[in-house]
């Protein structure tokens, strides 16, 4: 199969793949992106503060804004000024004017919201919140709580209940992760794991999908140009496709490795030189990552993008150009995207069924596998199991599209079906 | 022995029968001419000689033995739609396609610089294919197929598309590769670049062989009959003439095939009888488009225009 000719058109791909601006660009981008995007949650996480805002609390009935006013006073952010709050009193109807009568000022933002405090919030423990940005969460979060201070001050106040119960009463409760693994120690955990499959799953699909579009374009030019036809002058079909499928994968594999690169750097060099929060955060992600999921990740991506390139290389070889194996491209695209979305939701329960079986199923395998391996300890026979379903897959889905690769490529003109599909799969050589 | 020998060819499409049941030989150091009009089978008989095409029966003997890897990396072809990668330089196409037959290193690469320059492209070697004139990057196709000085050339349509430099370009690069011993096989549907360069032919129609061997020994077989002749003056009262069996008006010349050698003399002595100026009279010659149009019968003559203007779609 590798001989001086599939050779050839595989230092072919790689030239014609990495000394070119498409690959430049997204390779250098994607981390720079990645760094940048997590460099915004971080901060966010650290700054998690409100910005500048003017807040109108109105109560229906006089029964809550003086404790409200004692307990936001405590507020970092009232103290730093960086919320202020005027307090009013209204009833509904007067309310409804109030927010009519504040709708340029929330619109410019010059007012953030008015919260509402009907009366019978005193037994119901619930507030209304009018502004031009209703899920302002952090806002909301922040008046709430002093609000529900100021409500349980208010349940127990002269029931002779000492002030230490009211505020324990009045806190809330943190839980604090440990993982617990089969070799290691008992360590805290706290969404390392989720990162590092929050970004092994998005390098994986992107990757997918990066790679495998330059390989259907790359298909679809060779058969409209009809350079197809010297290059099969020379090698098989087979061993074209092959050699394809492998100058891609080791392009899309370089790729990674340039992706990851910056991981592996962070994981070197003194993280002093981060703010001390990113700096923890980093080095929990680091924490989560050891060398059998590196190694399994990169196993898995070489298998898993060689199943799907080949996969694009049949889809290349079906259509005459470019624009209609684009749009015959659903069935792979859901077999990239549903796994996709299921790695990303596993991230809640990590050991629920379909977490186990869709990491072990064919196909969603590629993307649900690495995820689950980030967020918890896979037992060992389930990780060779996959393996070996991957290593099968792989073969099979070769043989398949090699097939259609061998029928396709110098034909054209007919219309795609899914039947016309399953007869060039069985086409007897 | 022969160089190469087709066997009883054959290739089903569907219910379409392309290519039905197609043999000949092609012997050592001659120019082979695959001949018929588009569509008849031509370029699917070529792809399973290149074996790009499986075929339902039939094989493709090298020397004797069944052709293989070696005939693979001994072959150079140029198909009849060309295509070459747009953003490849020159020099990295023509390496390229030569190392996809086995051959690489600096040998190569002084025989591309001096093709290179033979086509007058000598500057042009680090240029992109995409910034060259159509014309050169059919020159660029050429030089690929024969850089690794392959011992076989199959050529499919080489003509097609080529202003007449090029044409002449063409046609003297094949005229020299005859002259180092190669075997140049191609494919063609105009009879006359095929009648003046072939020294074999095979002449398919609807999927089927209708001649095959030496065009010499073809041309003795069909011309012993047959005159062309060039006159001024309407020469249709022969038609009905007892001496006359077929008679075709190629516009400027008429063939006229009579039913006994000897009745070639007795059509001069009707035709100066009628006062019909005689400007040629070529007797037991033949062109190939008459031939053609001979074997292939009616069928033929729909597809005349296309035989004679060259024209293909």
């Amino acid at each position: 199969m590798f001989n001086a000719r599939t050779i050839a058109i595989i230092k072919r791909e790689l030239k014609a793949l990495m000394l070119n601006k498409t690959f430049i660009v997204m390779t250098v981008l994607m981390p720079l992106l990645f760094m940048s995007g997590f460099l915004v949650i971080g901060l966010m996480q650290v700054l998690n503060v409100v910005d500048k805002a003017h807040v109108v609390i109105v109560e229906e009935e006089p029964f809550v804004n003086d404790l409200l006013r004692e307990v936001m006073r405590e507020n970092e952010e009232v103290q730093s000024g960086a919320m202020t709050i005027d307090y009013r009193t209204m009833d509904r109807a007067q309310l409804e004017a109030f927010v009519e009568q504040s709708r340029a000022g929330m619109l410019q933002d010059s007012i953030a919201g008015v919260f509402y405090i009907p009366a019978k919030a005193r037994s119901k423990k619930r507030i209304e919140f009018y502004s031009a940005n209703p899920n302002n969460l952090v806002l909301i979060s922040r008046v709430s709580e002093g609000v529900n201070k100021a409500l349980i001050e208010l349940r127990f106040e002269g029931r002779g209940i000492a002030e230490e119960d009211v505020a324990f009463a009045q806190g809330g409760t943190k839980t604090d992760s440990y993982k617990v693994s089969a070799g290691a120690d008992v360590s805290e955990e706290d969404g390392g794991g989720v990162i590092v499959s929050f970004v092994v799953s998005f390098l994986l699909y992107i990757s997918l999908f990066i790679n495998g579009m330059q390989l259907l374009r790359s298909v679809t030019q060779e058969k409209t140009s009809r350079i197809v036809e010297v290059l099969l002058s020379s090698v098989n079909p087979r061993e074209l496709m092959t050699a394809k499928v492998v100058g891609t994968a080791i392009t899309g594999l370089v790729q990674m490795l340039i992706w990851f690169s910056p991981i592996l750097m962070l994981s070197m060099i003194q993280l002093t030189v981060l703010p001390d929060d990113i700096a923890d955060k980093v080095s929990r992600v680091m924490a989560s990552i050891n060398l059998g999921l590196m190694a399994y990740v990169i196993v898995n991506f070489l298998m898993g993008i060689m199943t799907f390139l080949s996969m694009f290389a049949a889809l290349g070889a079906m259509f005459d150009n470019d624009q209609d194996a684009q749009q015959g491209m659903w069935p792979i695209v859901m077999l990239i995207m549903v796994p996709f979305f299921i790695a990303m939701s596993i991230s809640m329960n990590p050991s629920s069924e379909l977490a186990v079986i869709s990491s072990m199923l064919p196909i969603s395998s590629i993307m649900v596998m690495p995820a689950r391996m980030a967020l918890s300890d896979v037992p060992f026979w389930q990780v060779g199991l996959t393996l070996l379903v991957n290593v099968a897959v792989l073969i099979g889905i070769l043989r398949l599209a090699g097939k259609i690769y061998r029928v396709r490529i110098l034909s054209s003109g007919s219309k795609v079906t899914l039947k016309k599909v399953w007869g060039w799969m069985t086409a007897e050589a | 022995m022969h160089a190469l020998e087709v066997r009883n060819l054959r290739k089903q499409f569907g219910s379409v029968t392309a290519v039905d049941d197609v043999s000949f030989e092609i012997p050592e150091g001659v120019i082979f001419g695959l001949l018929g009009r588009n569509g008849a089978g031509k370029t699917t008989t070529i792809r399973m000689m290149m074996d790009i095409y499986k075929p339902d029966a039939g094989e493709v003997l090298l020397r004797g033995v069944k052709a293989g890897e070696e005939f693979n990396s001994n072959v150079g072809y140029l198909p009849e739609e060309r295509g070459l990668y747009q953003k490849m330089t020159v020099m990295d196409t023509l390496l390229f396609f030569a190392e996809l037959k086995g051959k690489k290193g600096p040998e190569i690469k002084r025989r591309a610089v001096e093709y290179l320059e033979q086509f007058d492209l000598g500057d042009r070697m680090k240029s992109k294919l995409a910034d060259l004139s159509k014309g050169n990057q059919q020159k660029v196709q050429f030089i690929s197929t024969i850089l690794h000085d392959p011992e076989f050339v199959v050529l499919d349509e080489p003509f097609s598309g080529l202003d007449p430099v090029n044409t002449s370009i063409i046609r003297d690069m094949i005229l020299d590769l005859k002259r180092r011993g190669k075997v140049i096989i191609f494919s063609t549907h105009l009879m006359d670049f095929a009648d003046r360069m072939c020294d074999n032919i095979c002449l398919i129609h609807k999927g089927q062989a209708l001649l095959n061997g030496p065009l010499s020994d073809i041309r003795r077989k069909f011309g012993n009959r047959n005159v062309t002749v060039q006159a001024e003056g309407d020469l249709s009262f022969l038609r009905g003439n007892p001496i006359v069996e077929t008679m075709e008006d190629f516009g400027n010349t008429t063939g006229i095939l009579v039913k006994q050698q000897d009745d070639i003399q007795t059509l001069l002595k009707v035709l100066v009888e009628n006062n019909i100026v005689v400007r040629r009279f070529d007797a037991h010659t033949i062109s190939l488009h008459e031939i053609f149009v001979r074997v292939a019968g009616d069928d033929a003559k729909s597809g005349e225009a296309n035989m004679m203007e060259g024209s293909h779609v």
